[in-house]
């Protein structure tokens, strides 16, 4: 009901503007060079583009491989997620609490580090797991080679499952345990209730979980990168890297790559739309929701099993491959059994005092990731105090912006800065942090805007409009209520924009150079160039750094 | 100076009108409530007078200034109405101690610390809060917030004090209790109190007047007593109190004709604007219709203890009557009793 008056809709008007001018600049232009560029060379219409891209079969191999893993990584996540969701939520398991925290580990690792996580457990010579899985059965054939189709796709599936348990666990924790009850009452047993009342009312959340699983796994580049190039196994982010690599500096290979990348676009937006439809309402509600009593399934005799499948579930697809990554960065010599005498810090030390090319890429990503942390919190906050506390016109204009480049691809991303801001259409930002920093400010601005307007929404009108009679001025009550009781809220929200900014390598590894390398690229090169134990002492730094940050982020927003 | 006029106030929102032509004058000093059921428009005057909506047409004024004014374009933002206003949701600011939430206002103008601690003090022992000033809002009960609410409210001594709907968040019982305490604080305060509720006891106990709204209208501006026993329609009747309505015909200066399917009522009544031959609809309150002796013959359908009357529905050949009977003599259901119609009025019959 609440209309804004008006001196309040010229302050609006302004900010909106701003905003949008912000959005237009960072998404919307953009965008719009990337599909234009797809038709248009030498300023002439042309499909040639198109037809090259579709003559490819390269290009058909990587499509066919994108859709053949998203579906089985979908698959995978799904069940994974929607089955420990339940154990989690809606059983007597013990220790259900930290069972969940655990559960939820795999989903602050970043995907490329994951896959060199799997690479110490699975390489098909030298991981661990294939070394114990060996030497137990006398045999040569390693248990499974993560260099595969098939290591590529659970790999992603315990780096994707936590989409699916997130939306599931949410769903159970806010649904109301009576409705449960009223099927109990009404004679249904257990299992039915189950079935007849839990599953259907869930199963929303199930898929929208799925459609995130699967649009986070088409849009992935790292684990691809890392576990299928190898083996010249490309899906489609893989694939545009390629066009833009070996055509370096060519605005050709950069046109066919946008072209390659319209694919790309087209998939994952569309599941991204799907999930939105299907949770529709719920926009900003991160993980809220109230906490009520639910209703409880006891598991009986087969607790102990139920406990034990999830324990070494949780020994084998997450703390194992932490631990094993951690292990390797300390070894002198990679393929050393571990042992006293073979344990080395040089790892370490060689990376964060010796190499000075690391020294930049830490700099490097510390300016870039504080920088768009800072840019996306304030830019917005703006913008979610529009959305949630005004009802302007234009808003959903912006909403629309705000939230699309999040459901594009990193690589679709970094493709549309290349070619907005590369001295074609306008200044050239090549060689330049501004670049890398524009594809973080538009990429992360979605996750700034949605944890404003989070806390944004928590904060009831009323207090503002007390502070108003009480004669404060709209500035003043922003100042004095609204902005200390969403400080929590921002502050966890910069964390959440900082720290997979930190770690960014999909949209930086197309958009750097030699003096604008990023920590996320540096570990590529690390790999690339064979030095394995110092790609791994790099990634044990970024984890570290990641769960910290992650701790500091649940301590300010309890 | 603390009279609150509204003349002609109309607020549209979305093509629904919220608000249609409302006039009143809350006289300095006077606690006036709005009164109707949710929609009816009585908060969105509230916030009209706050300042927080904009009127579309029509003026505020306090005292001799006009603080709104749609076709001046006059609008004067709510921090510089210099009002109190207590919130349905009591708007107790979570991350400020209650000295501080109440100190707010005085800090807003800039009053030096010594005045600031005195005033607060001040204010927190006429809600009786004392001693409790460092305590954090999630410390404190319901009841205490809504106190630390009003202490905010009155401490920058406002001649007016806006309350929306500040009691329904309560337990009975404290409700009860607030009513009287914020009644005497206004009185021994003096100052003019407007006040939206939906609850009608709330409002009889409370008010020196009423203002009873409907989508959007003043039914009527009354005392209460008046509204309870002149009602200006067939909607303010009924929404006060229990009431019956019956149909009837208009036979002669002060009777009506009352056919309850098996047989013919005489009724005194007196008739008012209406005309011989005329049909309207008599309502009857439940306590102005006596048992035990008259002309009308009735059943008792159900009879519900209620302490200190017993409620009764009693069948009157086809006509269900709400009836309230002491609680010395009780009938049972099922008995015939004889009864006669008291005090009652007529409506038009076609008025909702």
């Amino acid at each position: 009901m609440r209309l804004p008056r008006r001196e309040e809709i010229s302050v609006s008007y302004l900010v909106l503007g701003a905003a949008i001018l912000v959005l237009v600049i960072l998404v919307a232009w953009p965008m719009l060079l990337l599909f234009v560029n797809t038709v248009i060379v030498d300023s002439e219409f042309t499909t040639r583009l198109w037809r090259e891209v579709f003559t490819r079969r390269q290009n058909y191999t990587a499509l066919r491989n994108t859709l053949y893993i998203g579906v089985l990584v979908t698959l995978g996540s799904t069940v994974i997620g929607s089955f420990f969701a339940w154990l989690v939520g809606r059983t007597d398991l013990p220790f259900k609490g930290a069972l969940k925290a655990l559960l939820m580990l795999p989903f602050l690792m970043p995907p490329f580090i994951g896959a060199i996580a799997w690479e110490t457990l699975l390489s098909p010579r030298s991981g661990y797991f294939n070394k114990a899985f060996m030497s137990l059965f006398h045999t040569t054939t390693p248990l499974l080679d993560v260099f595969s189709t098939w290591g590529i796709v659970m790999v992603e599936s315990i780096y994707f499952y936590p989409f699916v348990f997130i939306t599931v666990a949410g769903a159970l924790e806010r649904m109301d345990p009576t409705l449960e009850e009223a099927a109990r009452t009404a004679g249904a047993g257990m299992l039915k209730v189950m079935k007849d009342v839990t599953l259907p009312l869930v199963s929303p959340s199930i898929m929208a979980g799925a459609l995130l699983a699967f649009a986070a796994s088409i849009s992935n580049f790292g684990i691809p990168l890392f576990l299928g190039m190898e083996k010249g196994f490309f899906v489609l982010t893989t694939r545009i890297f390629i066009y833009i690599k070996t055509q370096s500096a060519s605005f050709e290979g950069l046109q066919l790559g946008a072209t390659l990348s319209v694919f790309l676009l087209l998939a994952s937006g569309t599941a991204i739309i799907l999930e939105g439809r299907l949770l529709g309402g719920r926009k900003y509600a991160i993980l809220a929701g109230k906490s009520m009593r639910p209703h409880i399934v006891e598991l009986g005799r087969w607790k102990p099993v139920f406990l034990a499948l999830c324990l070494v579930f949780l020994f084998v697809a997450v703390l194992a491959p932490i631990g094993s990554i951690y292990l390797v960065s300390l070894l002198k010599v990679y393929g050393q059994p571990v042992r006293w005498e073979n344990l080395t810090l040089n790892n370490y030390y060689h990376e964060l005092f010796k190499d000075s090319m690391i020294r930049g890429a830490l700099r490097n990503s510390l300016v870039l990731s504080v920088a768009a942390a800072t840019i996306v919190m304030i830019v917005g906050s703006v913008i979610a105090y529009v959305l949630v506390k005004t009802r302007i016109k234009g808003r959903k204009v912006v909403e629309f912006f705000v939230m699309l480049p999040y459901s594009i691809p990193g690589t679709v991303v970094a493709i549309a800065m290349l070619l907005a801001w590369t001295g074609k259409y306008g200044p050239n930002l090549y060689g330049t942090l501004w670049l890398i920093l524009a594809a973080y400010c538009a990429h992360f601005m979605a996750l700034g805007v949605k944890s404003a307007a989070a806390s944004l929404e928590q904060v009831h009108t009323s207090l503002e409009e007390a502070a108003r009679v009480s004669g404060a001025n709209w500035l003043k009550t922003f100042g004095d209520i609204v902005a200390p009781l969403i400080k929590p809220g921002l502050v966890a929200g910069w964390l959440l924009v900082f720290i997979p900014a930190f770690r960014e390598l999909t949209t930086s590894v197309l958009l750097v150079s030699t003096h604008t390398m990023t920590i996320g690229v540096a570990i590529y090169n690390r790999l690339e160039d064979g030095y394995f134990l110092l790609a791994t002492a790099m990634s044990g730094i970024i984890l570290l750094l990641v769960f910290v940050g992650n701790l500091v982020i649940t301590r300010v927003t309890r | 100076m603390s009279e609150v006029r509204l003349v002609n106030v109309t607020k549209t929102f979305d093509a629904v009108a919220a608000v249609r032509n409302l006039s009143v004058t809350i006289r300095d000093g006077e606690f006036v409530s709005l009164l109707g059921p949710s929609g009816c428009g009585k908060t969105t005057t509230l916030r009209m007078i706050a300042g927080f909506e904009r009127p579309d047409q029509g003026e505020i004024y306090f005292g001799d200034e006009v603080v709104s004014s749609g076709e001046k374009n006059i609008f004067l933002p709510p921090e510089k109405r210099k009002l109190g206003m207590v919130f349905q949701s009591y708007a107790v600011w979570p991350h400020m101690s209650v000295f501080d939430n109440v100190a707010y206002p005085l800090r807003v103008i800039k009053m030096n610390r010594g005045e600031v601690k005195e005033t607060v003090d001040h204010a927190l022992s006429l809600v009786k809060l004392e001693g409790l000033g460092s305590r954090y809002p999630h410390q404190l009960s319901g009841g205490q917030q809504q106190r630390v609410a009003l202490a905010r409210a009155l401490v920058m001594e406002p001649e007016v004090m806006l309350l929306d709907e500040p009691l329904s968040n309560l337990d009975a019982k404290l409700r009860e209790e607030m009513r009287f305490e914020i009644k005497d604080l206004q009185k021994r305060l003096g100052i003019t109190v407007i006040y939206v509720t939906h609850d009608q006891a709330e409002a009889m106990v409370m008010s020196d007047r009423t203002v009873v709204m409907n989508e959007g209208l003043a039914y009527q501006i009354d005392e209460p007593r008046k509204i309870y026993e002149q009602p200006a329609d067939r909607f303010v009747a009924d929404f006060i109190g229990l009431i019956n309505f019956v149909e009837c015909e208009v036979i002669d200066e002060r009777t009506v004709l009352l056919k309850d399917g098996t047989g013919v009522h005489k009724v005194e009544c007196g008739i008012g604007d209406f005309n011989k031959g005329e049909r309207a609809v008599l309502a009857i309150r439940p306590e102005n219709v006596s048992l035990g002796a008259g002309p009308i013959r009735g059943t008792i359908k159900r009879a519900v203890y209620l302490g200190n009357v017993l409620d009764y529905r009693i069948m009157m050949g086809k006509i269900e009557l709400r009836v309230q009977g002491e609680a010395g003599v009780i009938y049972n259901e099922g008995e015939e009793i004889d009864l006669a119609i008291g005090r009652c009025l007529l409506f038009p019959p076609q008025a909702c």
